[in-house]
């Protein structure tokens, strides 16, 4: 799910950036250091949307640089165990798939695929394949999220496809 | 020697309990959070006055907001959020899973997004079939 | 070491801060107008440094001086706001005094664009009381008062001589 959240950063800002450029210099700053970043706590960090304050140098005595404690809001993504969400397949093997959702990816293991679609081994790209239906790279499927796990920089998340209403969509 | 054992483990089944999104449980810091439609965000992301990120993230994220965004004008997705608005009973959460998923019917609306039950099946489908209709003919 | 960096004689070519001639003066009024900024609006950044008063509290580390001329934003010093009315003597005492020519001439020898036109000296600290001699320095004195409320002092309106 995606979601506009007030966020802060803090910035030390070296002496040498002091002066009339300094304003832009730190906005530039903040949007380098925080977009495009993932925290377990709040997600990706897709774009910054606005600055809401980008704050007052406190000077640090012993370096002497400037600490500033910027607020800004930025569109989010974060996933959520027992979410639904729809991605498109990347990558097929005999294991099961990985999903792109935005920025996440999502593996469905073969388990929780319908037992009615089986692996094809043969296939070009290669599938998962019912009579009715083929789940091959670039498929868009629509899945449940059933678990995620964090990294420093990374969200992976599990998905299923075993439910009513899930699975291929057009 | 059984005493200090339990303590951790509650612990971490707490945490493990926190976020769940059948049960809209989404953690302290999302919980009153805004939530926004695909639609929503492809508009921020394309209207942004300034460069784009070139972030691996950034770019994942719009492919995936063009490919999967519903609703094509700002128009029809605010229209969106009225309609949904309506019903007060919806969550942030909800209003934004509804329009992004985009359910035919209250049944697949109630099996995708759990924490619907609470809503009566007449008028839940009453909201979906209005969405349904501005979809089909937003411009 | 630090010496090398600075341009003897009237020439302020600080590189580093990519300021060059031409730019200095501008960027020097630009600086003034925005600590005048600072000054005027409530956001002030400060040295908090102790005053004859408040060095009672014996706290030295708790009382970080601020930086730079700050921007007219609210501030985010969660919502503390610095007194209205400000009781502390007008007179900078020796300790921050001290604190300001140090932290400021710390800054001088990283770089920071110097405020104040040169005659040849070179050294950071020379340079630091300079600045402060013409109440050129852009910090912001935090006086913290027993009871944990504050007073900030642009140190160019503290009486120096």
């Amino acid at each position: 799910m995606f979601f506009i959240k007030e966020l802060t950063h803090t910035i030390l800002l070296h002496p040498s950036y002091f002066g009339p450029h300094m304003q832009q210099f730190l906005e530039s700053k903040l949007y380098s250091d925080v977009e495009g970043t993932c925290s377990g706590q709040f997600g990706y960090i897709i774009a910054v949307v606005s600055i809401l304050d980008i704050g007052k140098g406190m000077v640090l005595s012993g370096s002497g640089q400037a600490e500033f404690i910027t607020r800004y809001r930025a569109i989010v993504f974060k996933p959520f165990k027992g979410e639904v969400v729809d991605g498109v397949v990347n990558n097929v093997n005999k294991m099961g798939f990985f999903a792109e959702v935005g920025p996440l990816t999502v593996f469905v293991s073969h388990q929780l695929i319908h037992p009615d679609m089986r692996f094809d081994p043969n296939s070009n790209p290669p599938s998962f394949a019912s009579d009715e239906q083929v789940i091959e790279k670039n498929t868009k499927v629509r899945l449940k999220i059933v678990g995620t796990r964090v990294d420093a920089t990374e969200i992976f998340a599990i998905g299923t496809i075993k439910e009513d209403h899930l699975g291929v969509i057009d | 020697m059984n005493t200090p054992t339990p303590t951790p483990r509650l612990h971490r089944r707490a945490f493990a309990e926190e976020e769940d999104a059948s049960v809209l449980k989404l953690g302290a810091e999302f919980n009153n959070a805004g939530c926004l439609l695909i639609s929503e965000v492809r508009y921020l992301l394309e209207n942004r006055d300034k460069d784009a990120p070139d972030t691996a993230v950034y770019n994942k994220t719009l492919e995936y907001v063009k490919q999967f965004g519903k609703f094509t004008t700002t128009d029809s997705a605010s229209a969106v959020r009225e309609t949904l608005r309506r019903e007060p009973a919806l969550t942030q959460f909800e209003t934004a899973q509804i329009a992004n998923l985009c359910p035919m019917d209250s049944d697949e609306a109630k099996s995708i997004i759990p924490s619907l039950v609470k809503i009566d099946d007449d008028r839940l489908q009453a909201l979906l079939d209005e969405i349904q209709t501005m979809r089909k003919f937003q411009t | 070491m630090s010496d090398d960096g600075y341009g003897g004689g009237g020439d302020y070519d600080y590189d580093g801060g990519g300021l060059g001639d031409e730019t200095f003066d501008a960027d020097y009024e630009a600086m003034a107008a925005e600590q005048e900024l600072g000054q005027g609006g409530e956001d002030q950044e400060g040295i908090n440094g102790e005053d004859g008063e408040t060095a009672m509290n014996g706290d030295m580390e708790g009382h970080e001086p601020d930086a730079q001329p700050a921007q007219p934003t609210t501030g985010i010093i969660g919502d503390r706001q610095p007194n209205k009315e400000r009781i502390t003597t007008p007179y900078l005492t020796k300790y921050e005094r001290a604190r300001v020519l140090g932290t400021r001439a710390l800054q001088i020898s990283m770089n920071a664009p110097v405020l104040v036109p040169l005659d040849g000296e070179t050294d950071a600290l020379q340079i630091a009381i300079k600045e402060l001699s013409q109440r050129k320095i852009p910090l912001i004195i935090r006086r913290y008062l027993p009871d944990g409320s504050f007073e900030d002092w642009s140190v160019s309106e503290l009486i120096s001589e």
